[in-house]
């Protein structure tokens, strides 16, 4: 064999099994029982020969056929078979036989002879010489292993015979078994002729049994087993696991076993088999049940670590069918099983990490068929079609959607196409079971760049669709809601902006057809308990005439539709009028078939109806109703407000009137009181002028004739009739004060009160009084009013301390707060009972006796009503004979209305 | 000798008048007064008008006027003085009971020449007199085409 042959792969699997076949052929005189499996397995081991095409080995009567032959060919072979035939006789090789492929290419005929006989021949065809070649020294081999034991067979069979009738005849046909002998002994020549054959070939076998990089080995039985259903197998595996030992295995077996060729012969299955013992046993079941077994298993090398071998064992058969041991051919495949593994690993990684994603994962071939996809999306396929996908199905088995299909396919088109999309999607109908997917499209490539399929690789963004679509649904909801609101808005700054009705109306009509499209609409008011007066219109131009509509009335105790709405406070809605039970239909509405009436309600008395008219059934909703209740509460104040500006109105110029008339009174009345001052000052100081007049001539005229008494009496009158001037006086002063026009300036309260102790001097003379003047504010007043205050109660304060030698008088201010300021005037004079400090103030209060201290008890009064006027209050403090303190208080002055 | 110069007293209250006169007939001015007893009659005279058709030419030397007068009051008389040209340089004081500020005001507007309050106690009525008379009727020299008249 040639060594570069068995470097081409390709051929060692065949190599092995031609070998193995080969092999075989050396025992087929037990193994196989009869010439028709002979030729059987000759042609099978002809064509496992790599090159031979076809074949057809004939042997003795037998023909065995393996592919292909012409029948002109078949028909020669039949021929040369017949001549043939019977003719146990050595012939010369090929004789008369290669003539009959005269013209065959390629076709090869060889003869099985054994070194006596003549068994037959086989022709076969060469369809590819170079590997024919190499194997072409194994055809004779195995021509020879077969005539040998076909020879050998013969001879057996002949020696039986012989010795049947050497038994038969061993006493009368002495003579007979020495030729008979002699005969045996010439067969057993020839035995040992092919025996020495047989060595030679065996020698060639181990050759190739060091030489191939595959393990080779036989295991042998010490005794041949039957194997069928006649025995119990278990016990006869008993037997083949204790009693089968290698008994020849070549250098590469050895390595793939780390071993000794010492170590490993003589080993049993049950050694091989120790770690895993049934295991061995199951294998060794099936093989023996086959007769041959190819297999991958897991192993142990001898030190015990594990190893993975593919192997091929086939059982060799003694004559009788039984089982004497087996050929083996394997292999170390650890390495590439740990790249399987390792693959595996890879891929089950790969796949959980596919299958614990939420994206949908799936690809398709060429034609849309799944090559794979994960459990997601075969969930989603499930929820969406309700089906179970399964892998090399269309996808438009499962795709029963029209859209989706449409979609989905133009999508792997373009992948197909080698475009790489990413786009978003959905499947299922819409608001049920629709859900949305951003799906990415790629292109599956071979090594060689041409797409070969689509991975498609989809995320359920449902949630997050669902999330936005309400987004965008919340947001459209507030956008209109604002709309709304501004609408609102501007009607209730539109309607707040007049406060004429009729604008009002207008106005709310037209902001009313922002939010709610009606065609023709009305507001109608309340006059009286039942009376519905139209008070706005807005559309009719379109169906009536508007002067006329103007002008309509409905009595609400007539029109049912009307009269539910005014009594239950409540809007309605009429999708149709035409069938609506009570409807009543005015000249000018013909064209109302949707209604929306809304009452304008005001303190919870409906004062009015806003109707909204559509030419359409079943126009209005709700939520036109919530927009029109909305703003009919708007218009209900804005309506009450112009009624009330008109009340307001009315009333002001009621009040306007009144006023006047108020004030002509006044004016009169003033007048009056003026004339009677005037009267006062006029006439009754008159009479006492003329008494004392009268009185003066008198005195004057009687002159001393008079006497005392007499003169005492006409000074009594005269005195009362000053006295009584002095009062009138006070009087009239006090009345100019309470009428007079206050004239407010800055008034130095200090320069005030020096004035005016300046000028009340000549009340002081020949007194020691003690003036302790403060630092007094600058006030805002009437400065002659206030000098009146001064004067007052200066000069009571200069009066009352008139008994006291030393008099203390003392002005200053008491308290000041960012309102009031008060001042204070004390002395140190009589006081006066606290009891009867609220009289201080009074008209023609007095707490002094006049011949005590003179006064007209005006003066006081006088005071307090100044310091009314200015806004300021008025006490006092005292007690008897320990002095008396005067306040007055004024309301602080700002900065800037000091001028 | 001191020619005596015609007053006009115009006055409606016969009590005041007869005072008025007793103190001007103390200090001898007494002749020469021409006592009215309103303002109509005040104007009458001054106008020679009715039972004063027939006096004699020339204006009075100083008229004393009361204000409150039944048919015409004391201010109407005074504007209608000084509103005629022949009458408006007729020195006029008020001889009054009214203290009211309106009407001090309103005299002085209309251009009297003095305002005088009839004290209640009688002496000083009849120094307030005196002095009016003595300064008017005896004192003041009148303009120069006020004839006097009988």
């Amino acid at each position: 064999m040639k060594k570069n042959s068995i470097e081409n792969k390709e051929w060692q699997k065949a190599d092995a099994r031609v070998l193995g076949q080969i092999l075989a052929a050396q025992n087929i005189e037990f193994a196989l029982p009869d010439t028709t499996r002979i030729a059987e397995f000759f042609a099978e081991t002809l064509l496992a020969i790599p090159g031979i095409a076809s074949c057809r080995v004939c042997i003795e009567n037998v023909i065995f056929q393996k592919g292909e032959m012409e029948n002109e060919l078949c028909a020669g072979c039949e021929t040369l078979q017949e001549i043939t035939a019977g003719q146990n006789e050595i012939r010369p090789r090929g004789m008369g036989i290669r003539c009959m492929l005269a013209g065959q290419a390629n076709m090869q005929i060889n003869t099985i002879d054994s070194c006596q006989h003549h068994f037959g021949f086989f022709v076969f065809r060469i369809d590819d010489p170079d590997a024919f070649n190499v194997y072409k020294p194994f055809i004779s081999n195995l021509s020879n292993y077969v005539a040998i034991s076909l020879e050998n067979r013969l001879q057996r069979d002949l020696l039986r015979k012989a010795r049947g009738e050497l038994e038969l005849r061993v006493a009368e046909r002495t003579e007979e078994l020495k030729r008979t002998n002699e005969d045996l002994i010439r067969e057993i020549a020839a035995h040992q002729q092919a025996e020495e054959s047989l060595r030679k070939s065996e020698e060639e076998l181990r050759a190739f049994f060091s030489q191939t990089i595959d393990g080779c080995f036989y295991m042998m039985l010490d005794e041949p087993v039957r194997w069928d259903e006649t025995v119990d197998k278990e016990r006869m595996l008993d037997y083949v696991f204790a009693h089968q030992h290698i008994t020849q295995i070549n250098d590469a077996m050895l390595a793939q076993y780390g071993a000794t060729r010492g170590q490993m012969m003589g080993l049993t299955p049950n050694d091989f088999f120790k770690h895993n013992l049934e295991h061995g046993r199951d294998l060794w079941r099936r093989f023996l049940d086959a007769g041959n077994i190819r297999l991958e298993s897991d192993e142990r090398k001898l030190d015990g670590t594990s190893m993975w071998i593919e192997g091929e064992y086939i059982a060799i058969h003694d004559r009788q069918g039984r089982i004497i041991g087996h050929f083996g051919i394997q292999r170390d495949i650890t390495k590439r099983k740990q790249m399987d593994e390792t693959r595996r690993e890879q891929y089950s990684t790969l796949h959980s990490i596919i299958e614990s994603t939420d994206a949908l994962i799936f690809s398709v071939d060429r034609e849309y068929r799944y090559t794979s996809f994960n459990s997601a999306h075969a969930a989603v396929m499930r929820a969406i079609y309700n089906v179970e996908i399964q892998l090399g199905h269309s996808l438009w088995d499962y795709m029963t959607n029209a859209e989706d299909r449409e979609k989905a396919k133009r999508n792997l088109d373009r992948a197909l196409a080698g475009e790489h999309l990413v786009e978003s999607a959905y499947s299922g109908e819409e608001k049920l079971s629709r859900l949305y997917f951003e799906v990415s499209h790629n292109p599956i490539a071979a090594g060689d760049g041409t797409v070969i399929g689509v991975a498609v690789f989809s995320h359920d963004i449902t949630e997050r669709k669902r999330a936005e679509e309400e987004i965008a649904r919340s947001l459209e909801a507030e956008k209109k809601a604002r709309e709304i609101a501004e609408i609102l808005r501007e009607a209730n700054e539109s309607l707040s902006r007049t406060l004429n009705l009729d604008d009002v109306l207008q106005n709310l009509l037209q902001y009313l057809n922002r939010l709610v499209p009606y065609d023709s609409a009305n507001v109608t008011l309340l006059e009286g308990d039942f009376q519905l007066r139209v008070a706005a219109l807005r559309g009719y131009e379109r169906w009536t005439d508007i002067d006329m509509t103007r002008k309509i009335t409905f009595d609400v105790r007539t029109a049912p539709v009307l009269k539910e709405v005014v009594a239950t406070q409540k809007s309605l809605i009429i999708a149709d009028t035409r069938d609506h039970p009570g409807w009543i239909r005015p000249a000018g509405a013909e064209h109302v078939i949707s209604w929306l009436g809304v009452p304008i309600i005001a303190g919870r008395q409906v004062i009015g109806l806003y109707s909204a008219d559509k030419t359409e059934p079943g126009f209005f909703t709700e939520e036109h109703r919530r927009l029109v209740e909305g703003l009919a509460g708007q218009a209900a104040v804005a309506i009450q407000n112009t009624r009330l500006h008109d009340q307001i109105k009315r009333a002001n110029v009621e009040l306007e009137q009144r006023v006047i008339d108020r004030t002509a009174q006044l004016e009169a009345a003033n007048k009056e009181l003026e004339a009677f001052a005037y009267s006062v000052s006029h006439d009754l100081r008159a009479p006492l002028r003329h008494i004392d007049g009268f009185v003066e001539l008198l005195q004057k005229n009687m002159g001393i004739s008079l006497d005392e008494k007499n003169r005492h009496y006409l000074d009594t009158i005269a005195d009362s009739a000053k006295k009584m001037g002095i009062l009138i006086d006070d009087l009239l002063s006090f009345s100019r004060m309470s009428r007079s026009e206050m004239v407010n300036t800055r008034v130095d309260l200090t320069e005030l009160a020096n004035e005016v102790i300046e000028e009340l001097k000549p009340e002081t003379e020949n007194r020691k009084i003690q003036w302790l003047i403060g630092t007094l504010p600058q006030v805002r007043a009437d400065r002659a009013m206030l000098r009146g205050v001064l004067v007052n109660l200066i000069s009571n304060a200069i009066k009352f301390t008139r008994p006291r030698s030393h008099a203390r008088i003392e002005i200053g201010v008491a308290q000041e707060s960012p309102t009031e300021i008060t001042i204070f005037i004390r002395d140190n004079g009589v006081g006066f009972d606290m009891n009867y400090a609220d009289k201080l103030f009074g008209v023609f209060q007095r707490l002094h006796r006049t011949e005590d201290f003179e006064g007209t008890g005006i003066g006081l009064a006088n005071v307090r009503r100044i310091i009314n006027r200015h806004g300021g209050r008025t006490w006092a403090e005292g007690e008897i004979d320990s002095g008396a303190t005067f306040y007055f208080s004024l309301p602080q002055s700002s900065e800037e209305e000091l001028p | 000798m001191m020619t005596i110069k015609r007053i006009l007293l115009v006055e409606d209250d016969p009590k005041d008048i007869e005072l008025t006169v007793s103190a001007l007939s103390e200090h001898n001015l007494a002749n020469g007064i021409l006592i009215v007893r309103d303002g109509v009659e005040a104007l009458d005279y001054l106008y020679r008008r009715g039972t004063f058709a027939q006096r004699s030419n020339g204006n009075p030397v100083v008229i004393l006027l009361d204000l409150k007068m039944p048919k015409m009051d004391g201010i109407e008389v005074l504007r209608q003085i000084r509103s005629d040209e022949k009458l408006k340089t007729i020195p006029v004081v008020i001889l009054t009971s009214s203290r009211e500020s309106h009407d001090l005001e309103t005299c002085y507007k209309l251009g009297v020449n003095a305002y005088v309050v009839k004290p209640v106690k009688f002496t000083d009525f009849v120094d307030a007199v005196k002095e009016i008379g003595m300064f008017w009727a005896l004192i003041n020299e009148p303009p120069p085409n006020n004839t006097r008249g009988q």
